[in-house]
């Protein structure tokens, strides 16, 4: 039979209690104690928070941990989440490349970039120049091919002059905005390269 | 003092390693060296009982009842002569300043004054350290640390011999299914990044989850905080802001070297220090991370 509880077993192995101290031991913590403040001036320690999440790309929602600086509030790593049912920590080639979707990839494009045709230089232009200009050309380039009726009489509403491609590179809920935009305007030529 | 120079043991590569990144650790490191060296060596070495399988209720451990809580892991007929000797001067090594108290108590084992069989699975324990304490004049925190040093080659070789009953249990608890002690450290793989807690007190190491405090089991999907250390993002400490527990982390360890957690630990006292000045405690006591 056994005579000793859990907690006297702990207590016997220092597990509980409050522990002897380094220093009744002999040992000089000193330079622990220096280290340590050395990083409270430094102010290198960081506080950070972990925060889970789904991948944003494919329907198969992978889970994801993202690292988050509690201090500026950025993310500054994402990683499976190895307690996700569904991927148990690994992730495809798109969701390992996931942090790059983040402000903290430097080659993001961060204007816009417009080139004329026939040109070979990329020139930068406002959105107040970009989003009329597209909007423009848009409706112009639907108006002249657009398809009221196919040839049996039915009506169709299809604007066969524009297609649609893309995007690859952003997650399920502005794909299906961009989706039931183009099908809004009549596209039927529309496609992801995802599945390419 | 064993500077590691010209080491080849796995282990002492550990130390080495452990070293040069944390210098500062110098002399919590060289203390504790021999120590686990002989923790380890007596571990391979020692005759045991074994445990009686028969009393552990696989049922039982799957509902979260540790071994501890159904056998007994330390036993009066273990060889506990035989480790108290080899590890008296182990512990001299490591720690020379408690050499005199340590061989008072050499002497008192020797002269039957201390019986370890004694102690170890007694109720009263603590009474007959007490007593042996006052007996020999020796500092009972002395003698504590004699005693928990002296159970770790025993609760290691125990805990690999139902290695297979722990690992089929499916055990998702915060504290050890061995001996029921919280993690003392824990590590977080590189490639899957598993977090695995380790126990310090026998050595076993189980996975547990990301988000889950294993203090309190405060679930935390959005708001699991730690700390980490510029410029040494691996050394991390997860803190749990509702029971005001933490526990030292090793961050996305490669799978590809073999690693002491124990060891790893020791380097990162300094982390231990900076979240008790920040008002937490411990998930557990190891020998390592009380301070004055």
């Amino acid at each position: 039979m056994m005579e000793m509880t859990r907690r006297g077993f702990l207590i016997v192995t220092g597990a509980v209690g409050s522990g002897v101290a380094l220093s009744t031991l002999g040992l000089n913590i000193d330079p622990v104690k220096t280290y340590a403040e050395e990083l409270g001036k430094a102010k290198r320690l960081k506080a950070a928070k972990q925060v889970t999440t789904v991948c944003c790309y494919c329907s198969v929602g992978c889970g994801l941990i993202c690292s988050v600086d509690k201090t500026t509030g950025k993310i500054f790593n994402i990683e499976g989440d190895p307690d996700h049912p569904i991927n148990e920590g690994s992730l495809c080639a798109k969701g390992a490349g996931f942090f790059d979707l983040t402000e903290a990839n430097k080659y993001r494009l961060r204007k816009v970039l417009y080139r004329a045709p026939l040109s070979d230089k990329w020139e930068e232009k406002s959105w107040d120049w970009a989003l009329p200009r597209i909007a423009r050309l848009v409706k112009d380039t639907r108006d002249k091919g657009f398809v009221t009726k196919n040839d049996k009489g039915e009506i169709v509403n299809r604007a066969e002059t524009i297609a649609h491609l893309g995007s690859s590179n952003v997650d399920n809920e502005e794909c299906w905005l961009m989706s039931v935009k183009a099908r809004a305007l009549g596209m039927i030529y529309i496609d992801h390269q995802a599945r390419v | 003092m064993n500077d590691f120079e010209g080491t080849s043991t796995p282990l002492e590569r550990q130390f080495e390693n452990v070293l040069e990144r944390n210098p500062q650790s110098r002399s919590i490191l060289q203390a504790f060296e021999p120590i686990l060296q002989e923790t380890l060596r007596l571990a391979d070495e020692i005759v045991c009982k074994e445990i009686d399988l028969s009393a552990i209720d696989k049922v039982r451990l799957q509902g979260g009842i540790p071994v501890i809580e159904q056998t007994a892991l330390l036993l009066p007929e273990d060889p506990w002569y035989q480790i108290a000797r080899a590890m008296i001067p182990a512990i001299i090594r490591g720690f020379p300043a408690l050499g005199r108290e340590l061989l008072i108590l050499q002497k008192g084992i020797d002269d039957g004054t201390i019986r370890l069989a004694d102690f170890y699975g007694a109720k009263n324990g603590q009474e007959i350290a007490d007593g042996w304490a006052k007996a020999l004049a020796v500092r009972r925190e002395v003698l504590d640390f004699l005693l928990r040093t002296a159970a770790k080659p025993v609760l290691e070789k125990r805990r690999r011999a139902i290695k297979e009953l722990l690992e089929a249990s499916g055990w998702d608890k915060g504290y050890c299914p061995c001996c029921g002690a919280f993690p003392a450290v824990a590590v977080i793989h590189e490639k899957i990044p598993q977090r695995w807690l380790h126990c310090s007190q026998c050595g076993y190491d189980w996975r547990f989850s990301r988000v889950v405090c294993p203090y309190c089991s405060h679930e935390s999907q959005q708001e699991m905080p730690y700390f980490f250390v510029e410029g040494k993002e691996q050394e991390t400490a997860f803190v749990c802001e509702k029971c005001k527990r933490y526990l030292i982390t090793i961050n996305h360890i490669s799978n590809l070297e073999t690693h002491d957690p124990d060891v790893l630990a020791m380097g990162m006292t300094y982390l231990d220090l900076l979240m008790q000045q920040k008002g937490f405690m411990p998930m557990t006591v190891s020998p390592w991370n009380v301070f004055d």
